[in-house]
């Protein structure tokens, strides 16, 4: 294809997302997968990344550091991944109630998932980890944030599939499905 | 440092006080600027970077896996089974599989913790089948047989799966 001068149009690529200014928190007793994930994140040039090695680390790291997003397993000792969440969302300690989270899980059950979406964790992340998968989670959480909801029970984000774009509009009509 | 926590910027009750719509301001959009959308460069150099680790992955895993059955013979032995000492090592080590192209490994693993999270006794049959998922798995990686393992994969799914019905347990 040529512009009308005769020189080739070349199409220019619509500028992505940087990831590089983000800080993430890496939650999780295995070092194997730890380390997968921080290969993962320096790849996609994320320049802060930190690591706990179970929910209270995890929750002392947040709290000194204040990171953007966490991303933590579920099954840890002393404290979870999913008493991690409940601490983030509940805690009075907690400096943000909305830090976005995403639960690494082995399992997709669905009682795990109710579990963890009570808790409040914005989204999964299904073993096995892919670049492909874990990239896709924070460029929706980035563009594509869910509201959040306070009830007498719950504080967390919005367990429906409705999401919004980044200036915070629905990103789909709610109509006579909606609310 | 202690960021300020972020304040809503919206709330909307819906219903008569009982739940609280709270849209709070987009910081990672701020922060990231006007960007969108995966680069599919830079996720094949996190691909690449992956690859790099396999294999690291491949060694781990074969000494992870003859210490895991060395640890079940040696139940077998005492003629003792505390199953769940080895059940969940084996679904973390073997959650990796698919990470670094061993589905197959992902899916044995899932299939012997299954079977060892619901077997209530242990006869010959069950420690065969326990035996039969440990040697499928230490074979794809041995040699090598990645994604779905083409005939040699379909083979192995389908012995694991004649020995399982045998037993009438979940299905793999």
């Amino acid at each position: 294809m040529h512009s009308s001068n005769g020189h080739p149009v070349v199409a220019m690529p619509s500028r992505r997302l940087n990831l590089g200014p983000l800080d993430v928190l890496v939650v999780d007793d295995n070092p194997q997968i730890r380390q997968l994930l921080v290969t993962i994140l320096d790849a996609l040039h994320v320049k802060h990344i930190r690591e706990a090695a179970d929910g209270g680390a995890g929750f002392r790291e947040i709290r000194a550091a204040a990171p953007d997003i966490v991303l933590t397993d579920w099954v840890m000792e002393p404290v979870s991944g999913v008493e991690l969440v409940r601490r983030i969302r509940r805690s009075k300690e907690s400096p943000n109630p909305f830090l976005p989270v995403v639960m690494i899980t082995s399992s997709c059950s669905s009682t795990e998932v109710i579990e963890a979406r009570d808790a409040g964790v914005n989204d999964f992340l299904v073993k096995p980890i892919t670049p492909k998968s874990l990239y896709e989670r924070i460029v929706a959480l980035v563009e594509r944030p869910r509201p959040f909801i306070r009830t007498e029970t719950f504080f967390g984000p919005s367990r429906r599939e409705d999401r919004l774009v980044g200036d915070g509009r629905p990103d789909r009509p709610r109509g006579a499905g909606g609310r | 440092m202690r960021k300020p926590a972020p304040r809503s910027t919206a709330v909307r009750r819906v219903g008569p006080g009982r739940i609280e719509e709270i849209v709070p301001p987009n910081l990672l959009l701020k922060k990231l600027g006007p960007g969108r959308g995966i680069d599919p460069e830079l996720l094949i150099q996190a691909e690449t970077a992956v690859f790099a680790l396999r294999a690291a992955f491949e060694e781990r895993f074969m000494a992870e896996i003859d210490g895991l059955q060395k640890q079940f013979n040696d139940m077998k032995l005492a003629a003792s089974f505390e199953i769940g000492r080895i059940a969940m090592p084996v679904r973390e080590l073997t959650g990796e599989g698919g990470t670094y192209g061993y589905p197959l490994v992902s899916r044995f693993g899932r299939s012997l913790y299954l079977f060892m999270a619901d077997v209530k006794n242990l006869r010959d049959e069950e420690v065969g089948l326990i035996d039969a998922h440990f040697d499928a798995m230490r074979a794809v990686v041995g040699s090598k047989i990645r994604h779905d393992g083409g005939k040699l994969g379909r083979q192995m799914v389908m012995e694991l799966q004649m020995v399982r019905s045998r037993l009438a347990v979940r299905d793999i």
